[in-house]
């Protein structure tokens, strides 16, 4: 979808049409929920997040600002409702800068070899530490360049950049399927 | 290899997707239990790139037409206060055309220094009864007392309006040019022989006659005679 079609979208959203959320929702809704899994990692509070966002949409049309990028700023509000979720479901241990420790997957050995051989893309999307994870949902989920990801999460684009390098060599490294 | 990625995401994207009617119907089921609001109007922001562009602008031809008024009112200050700052005595102050008649600060003045003067009148009368210009010189003094014309508080600007006085009597013409030099040239040897000058100079030019008064090492004053 371009910023000119969407920008139709919500004209038909402020006319109060369904049509024009319908529109929105069928191009994204399944992005928005793999960005918003990505944070909340749950897929019941991850669905009703997705809805409250189209539900947000159509209650404030006028919060959307053309020509700032669509896809950055449903990103933006999903990223936002997903953490706004985590600090009221008292889940401040989330880190957003979680470092890479806790993610490292051992270089070698026959554990590793077990895993990759038959390990899913979803799971090994589990692998990526949060920022990455967030970058990879929104670089081929949402299609969204690296420069959008770096203005969308407020991040530099050297960070965003690298984020993205390390995610695809993890996952190059433990997704064996195609 | 990226692609195999890509690929496999999409893949993950679809198998892991919620029951999407069942969302849309949550969705639609918020939309029906609102009530009926008055049609919105999407917010037209311009980028805002393009907004602090227009801004910058504005600011732009703003702080130009300041600058442009501070330096119009600059000038027309400066104009002010150099006029204000021209000697009384100066050169320029001297030289009014003979036809112009004392105003009405010099009146003012010249009832200041009205008896100062008029030691050195008393003595001008004396000396030059007997010529033809001098007479009309004394008409004028005489009409300087009536009308109190021409002088300042302090002594170098008395010895101005002195001059003044018999240089700018209308009743002169071009040909009483020697008498007015002459009367000049004793007024200014009574200053001398009284002190209030050190030296005097008189000066025969065509472009018009003048007499320098040296009042101190500092202080010099240069009358126009016309």
């Amino acid at each position: 979808m371009t910023d000119a079609e969407f920008d139709r979208a919500v004209e038909l959203v402020a006319k109060r049409e369904k049509d024009g959320l319908k529109i929105i929702y069928d191009a994204y809704a399944k992005r928005i929920y793999q960005v918003i899994y990505g944070i909340v990692k749950n897929p019941h509070d991850s669905q009703d997040l997705t809805a409250d966002l189209f539900m947000k949409l159509w209650d404030d049309p006028s919060s959307y600002r053309s020509g700032n990028g669509h896809k950055r700023y449903l990103t933006v509000m999903a990223k936002n409702l997903a953490l706004d979720f985590l600090r009221k479901a008292g889940r401040q241990s989330f880190e957003i800068d979680a470092g890479e420790k806790e993610y490292v997957i051992p270089d070698g050995g026959d554990v590793e070899k077990d895993v990759t051989e038959k390990m899913s893309f979803t799971r090994a999307l589990e692998y990526l530490n949060p920022n990455q994870r967030r970058v990879v949902d929104m670089h081929i989920g949402m299609e969204m360049t690296l420069r959008e990801i770096s203005e969308a999460l407020d991040m530099p684009m050297g960070t965003v950049s690298w984020n993205y390098r390390s995610a695809i060599q993890k996952l190059k490294k433990i997704y064996k399927g195609g | 290899m990226a692609n195999r990625i890509q690929k496999g995401y999409r893949s993950h994207m679809e198998q892991n997707s919620p029951d999407m009617d069942k969302m849309w119907e949550k969705i639609q089921q918020h939309i029906d239990s609102q009530p009926q609001k008055p049609v919105q109007t999407v917010q037209e922001n311009q980028p805002e790139p393009e907004m602090k562009r227009r801004r910058i602008g504005f600011v732009k031809y703003a702080a130009a037409a300041a600058c442009l008024v501070a330096v119009v009112a600059g000038t027309v200050v400066f104009m002010n206060s150099k006029q204000d700052k021209v000697p009384a005595d100066s050169e320029k102050a001297v030289v009014v055309p003979a036809s112009s008649a004392p105003s009405a600060q010099e009146k003012e003045e010249g009832k200041d220094d009205k008896k100062e003067l008029q030691p050195a009148q008393d003595q001008i009368r004396e000396e030059t009864a007997d010529k033809a210009p001098v007479k009309a010189q004394e008409k004028a003094i005489n009409r300087s007392e009536d009308q109190a014309a021409a002088s300042s508080a302090s002594a170098s600007s008395g010895i101005s309006t002195k001059f003044r006085e018999l240089m700018l009597s209308p009743e002169y013409t071009n040909s009483d040019r020697e008498g007015k030099l002459k009367a000049a040239e004793n007024l200014a040897k009574q200053l001398k022989e009284k002190g209030e000058i050190e030296e005097y100079v008189l000066k025969k030019k065509d472009t018009g006659d003048r007499i320098e008064l040296k009042v101190n090492e500092d202080e010099t004053r240069v009358i126009m005679i016309r």
